[in-house]
């Protein structure tokens, strides 16, 4: 970075040497919702990590007392089989966010393959092969599926492990991403850049690695961030439903036991509401942070730093009052 | 003497981005005369979209007013003018088409809904009010109705300009503001829109804005014209004076660089380089760095304004000494 | 002079669909008969909607034409009929300029970036970044250390038409197809624009087809030309004879609609 004086102020200059990626992350760290978002996450993620390396007791152990309530000694709690809850929290969350994001990365990958080569070979052969296969996967309800496999697989004693579970939830995560991208293939292939990098010689990949993911890469992201939405509500209906190994501790594990124990019947809140919230606190981190990538996308929502402007304002000699009158419209 | 549709004062707007307070336009007073066409012509970068968008006070972060006056019709002080004051006049005295406007039709919806839209808008019932919708139709040439029970997409480029302008003149406002309303169109659809738009304004009596970059379609049309560049007006006068011995420099040149039919042959002047931009502004007069005529003192000094008329003035210091070197812009 | 590309009884027809099962043939393209020579500007001019681009995507390989041939004689090959290492030795000499300098260059992509592409598929042996240079010199775009690393939004119309043409001359085309190339610049900037593809005729020897619905840009630059009306040629000729006598109705009407400052509309 650079200073130089330029105009009234003294500026620093952006040196643009990453283009489109760099612009986009820049971007979304300037939105208030994202950064929000991004700081949720990242907290969460020391949570889980501490865990890997310290928790207050051995999370599988059942030698302590049952049903205490959260104290101490067990912050928060024991549940109906003597576990150390606040144990088990800490180490809960790697598989959750894992899968997760694991989802989200596979089934946007997946989605570009399908539909970008979808949109670029459109009214062909392998367009139709392609959207058809797409269309059934859109159709079919992937968690439900994957719940029907899971209770087949129950009865004759095989529980889901996170391979398979991974492995299931990006394989139907991913149509919707691919039908949106092959529309936004469609309507760029006919753009003149497109067009003139077939004219001087662009192979397909190089047209789509290049230049067709590039100038997408807000909708990529927004797709990755959904997809991995999905992801941990997948992980969390399957282990809610007992689908999934049960021997494995994770938030969603410990919804399935607490669950079990009816716990909300007999009023074990410490058991069942901090896996949850923890769930529902990464999947809304997510969700920020997908709004942020929104706002960057289509400039019109974004929101602008007022007290930036009130400060550049200052220095112009402004009141701040007149300058409200201004942004009325 | 005729009356003053829009009085613009020392009007400094800018844009505020990460470099700091961008100043776009700089200074700019300007009169317009009613009921007559005035043209803005200027380059792209000029400033002349953001001049339109400030009277009609269309004005949203990051763009600010530093300082200045825009009067409409002697009485409407658009600055001071809180949100839902300024949407009253919208339309109703002040109407605006903005550039691309054929694009910023709804495309998913119907000629008649969107015209529905904006009446709805003002309290009034598409239904109960065909006929004004069917007049503004037959004053922009579309004589069949069926225009209305179509898409936007089912429209050429030529009859979605008209439906704009239809829109624009639906609430019979006085002043009518139009960027680049030819622009995308080939040059016989052009051809038809001026004579359109001609017809239109001796019929309402309206008081024309039309900004564009084809100086020789302005010139055929308007009464007069104002030319942009760098954020300042340089010369504003009749068309017939500029067409004929023009003030400034820039003028003569935006005039004589564009190839006509009769001038197929000639040599054109060239206007080298571009402008340096609002960051790094030109000391002195705005023009100097590409101007043909320009000296030591022009590129030090910012030029006087000479006021000549109520509706004429140029910024040039080396008037009339230029006229005697016009050959230097032919090399 | 001798002939480079040749149109012969070229149709284009398109096809649209009404409702689930039935398809309308359109006539788009009809009978057209076209000759571009070396070393020349031959102009090709009609109102929108009128097909120019259409001839022009046919004659660079995107579409197909429902009839008729394309002759390239360089390589004694009919265009329609080319198969795909033809098409790319094809299109290294035959290059098309599109209208829309605000869409032809990739804006995720610098300067640098659009030029050196078309050298490295086309493998140029030599310094490839003194190559670049070179080129942005050509189009007038200087100094080139400038230009090298900006991205497109931070260039004005005029500017990106010339990063596109230093682009397509990387690749040492015979033919360029331009497309309406100065409809969507600045009024002021135009002539400069087409004293560049002069230059290009004089001192490389490329020809050009330059389509537009601005004939007065087509006296300034072209020595014949074509007027197309709906998919139809109605006049050609060499360009002084058919702006001062015209015959057709429609090339009477393109003249007297150019905007001419001294052409008062009252």
């Amino acid at each position: 970075m650079a200073q130089r004086k330029l105009g009234i102020f003294n500026v620093n200059i952006r040196i643009d040497k990453y283009g489109p990626f760099y612009n986009l992350l820049q971007g979304i760290w300037e939105q208030k919702v994202a950064r929000v978002g991004l700081y949720i996450l990242l907290a969460i993620i020391i949570f889980s990590l501490i865990g890997v390396f310290y928790t207050p007791y051995n999370p599988a152990s059942t030698q302590f007392p049952r049903d205490l309530p959260p104290s101490p000694q067990h912050l928060l709690g024991t549940d109906d089989y003597g576990h150390d809850i606040f144990s088990q929290l800490l180490v809960g969350g790697f598989p959750v966010i894992g899968v997760g994001l694991l989802t989200g990365l596979i089934g946007t990958l997946i989605a570009i393959l399908v539909g970008v080569t979808a949109g670029l070979y459109a009214d062909t052969l392998i367009d139709r092969i392609l959207s058809g296969i797409t269309q059934i996967f859109l159709i079919i309800p992937g968690i439900l599926i994957i719940e029907l496999i899971g209770a087949y697989l129950g009865a004759v004693q095989i529980k889901l492990g996170y391979l398979t579970i991974l492995l299931a939830l990006s394989t139907t995560g991913w149509a919707w991403g691919a039908r949106v991208l092959r529309s936004l293939v469609l309507s760029l292939r006919r753009r003149e850049y497109i067009l003139s990098s077939e004219l001087v010689g662009e192979s397909k990949f190089s047209i789509i690695f290049r230049q067709i993911i590039p100038n997408n890469l807000p909708f990529i992201a927004s797709n990755f961030f959904f997809t991995a939405i999905y992801g941990i509500t997948g992980f969390t209906f399957i282990y809610y439903f007992g689908l999934g190994s049960l021997t494995q501790i994770n938030w969603g594990t410990m919804l399935y036991w607490s669950l079990g124990g009816e716990a909300y019947l007999r009023g074990l809140w410490w058991w069942y509401i901090p896996p949850g919230l923890m769930i529902g606190l990464v999947a809304f981190s997510f969700a920020l942070i997908n709004i942020g990538i929104d706002r960057v996308a289509n400039p019109r929502l974004r929101v602008w730093d007022v007290k930036k402007y009130k400060k550049q304002l200052e220095k112009i000699g402004k009141k701040e009052e007149e300058a409200e009158v201004k942004w009325q419209m | 003497m005729a009356d003053v549709a829009i009085s613009v004062k020392n009007l400094n707007v800018g844009y505020i981005s990460d470099f700091g307070l961008l100043r776009v336009l700089r200074n700019v007073s300007i009169d317009i005369p009613e009921g007559k066409i005035t043209g803005i012509a200027g380059e792209s970068g000029s400033g002349k979209s953001t001049l339109a968008t400030s009277i009609m006070g269309f004005i949203n972060p990051p763009m600010l007013v530093e300082s200045g006056s825009i009067i409409v019709d002697d009485k409407y002080e658009i600055l001071s003018m809180p949100k839902d004051e300024l949407n009253k006049i919208r339309g109703k005295v002040i109407s605006y088409v903005p550039q691309a406007a054929q694009n910023s039709l709804n495309p998913i919806r119907k000629v008649k809904e969107t015209f529905a839209d904006i009446l709805k808008s003002r309290g009034m019932d598409y239904y109960a009010n065909t006929d004004i919708v069917y007049k503004a139709l037959e004053d922009v040439g579309l004589t069949d109705r069926q225009v209305l029970d179509m898409y936007p997409f089912q429209l050429s480029g030529g009859m979605k300009q008209r439906v704009v302008i239809a829109i624009s003149l639906i609430l019979n406002p006085k002043i009518l503001i139009m960027d680049e309303p030819t622009t995308g169109l080939d040059v016989i659809v052009q051809y038809e829109i001026l004579k359109l738009i001609k017809k239109l304004q001796k019929e309402k009596n309206l008081t024309l804005v039309i900004i564009s970059h084809d100086i020789a379609m302005l010139f055929q049309i308007s009464d007069y014209i104002a030319v942009m560049y760098g954020g300042q007006i340089v010369e504003y006068g009749k068309y017939i004076t500029l067409l004929k011995e023009s003030y400034h420099p820039y003028t003569y040149l935006l005039l004589s660089s564009v190839p006509t039919v009769s001038s197929r042959r000639k040599k054109l002047p060239r206007i080298p380089g571009d402008f340096e931009g609002f960051i790094r502004y030109p000391k002195g007069c705005v023009f100097s760095a590409r101007c043909p005529f320009a000296t030591i003192t022009c590129k030090e000094n910012p030029p006087e304004t000479i006021v000549y008329d109520k509706f004429g003035f140029y910024k040039c210091s080396r008037y009339p000494q230029w006229r005697n070197e016009v050959s230097k812009a032919y090399e | 002079m001798s002939k480079l590309i040749e149109l012969i009884h070229v149709y284009k027809d398109f096809i649209v669909r009404k409702g689930v099962f039935r398809k309308e043939h359109r006539p788009g393209i009809w009978d057209v008969n076209m000759e571009i020579r070396s070393n020349e500007i031959v102009g090709m001019v009609g109102g929108s909607g009128g097909g120019k681009t259409v001839i022009a995507w046919m004659i660079v390989g995107l579409l197909k034409p429902t009839k008729g041939s394309i002759m390239y004689y360089p390589m004694g090959l009919d265009v329609t009929k080319m198969n795909k290492k033809e098409l790319k030795k094809y299109r290294a000499d035959v290059q098309l300029v599109f209208q829309d300098p605000y869409s032809s260059l990739d804006p995720a992509h610098t300067v640098k970036w659009h030029i050196e592409r078309p050298l490295k598929l086309y493998k140029y042996k030599g310094d490839i970044e003194e190559r670049v240079k070179e080129l942005l010199k050509e189009v007038a775009l200087t100094p080139p250390s400038d230009f090298l690393n900006k991205y497109p939004f931070q260039l004005s119309g005029g500017q990106r038409q010339r990063v596109y043409l230093a682009r397509v001359l990387a690749l040492n085309p015979k033919v360029l197809i331009a497309d309406e190339p100065v409809s969507n610049v600045d009024a002021s900037i135009r002539a400069s624009l087409l004293d560049l593809f002069k230059r290009l005729r004089d001192e490389k020897g490329i020809s050009i087809l330059y389509i537009t619905h601005d004939i007065a840009t087509i006296g300034y630059v072209a020595d014949r030309v074509y007027v197309v009306k709906q998919g139809r040629i109605v006049e050609e000729g060499d360009v002084e004879t058919v702006i001062t006598n015209p015959k057709d109705e429609y090339t009477k009407l393109l003249i007297e609609s150019v905007p001419d400052p001294f052409k008062r509309i009252e």
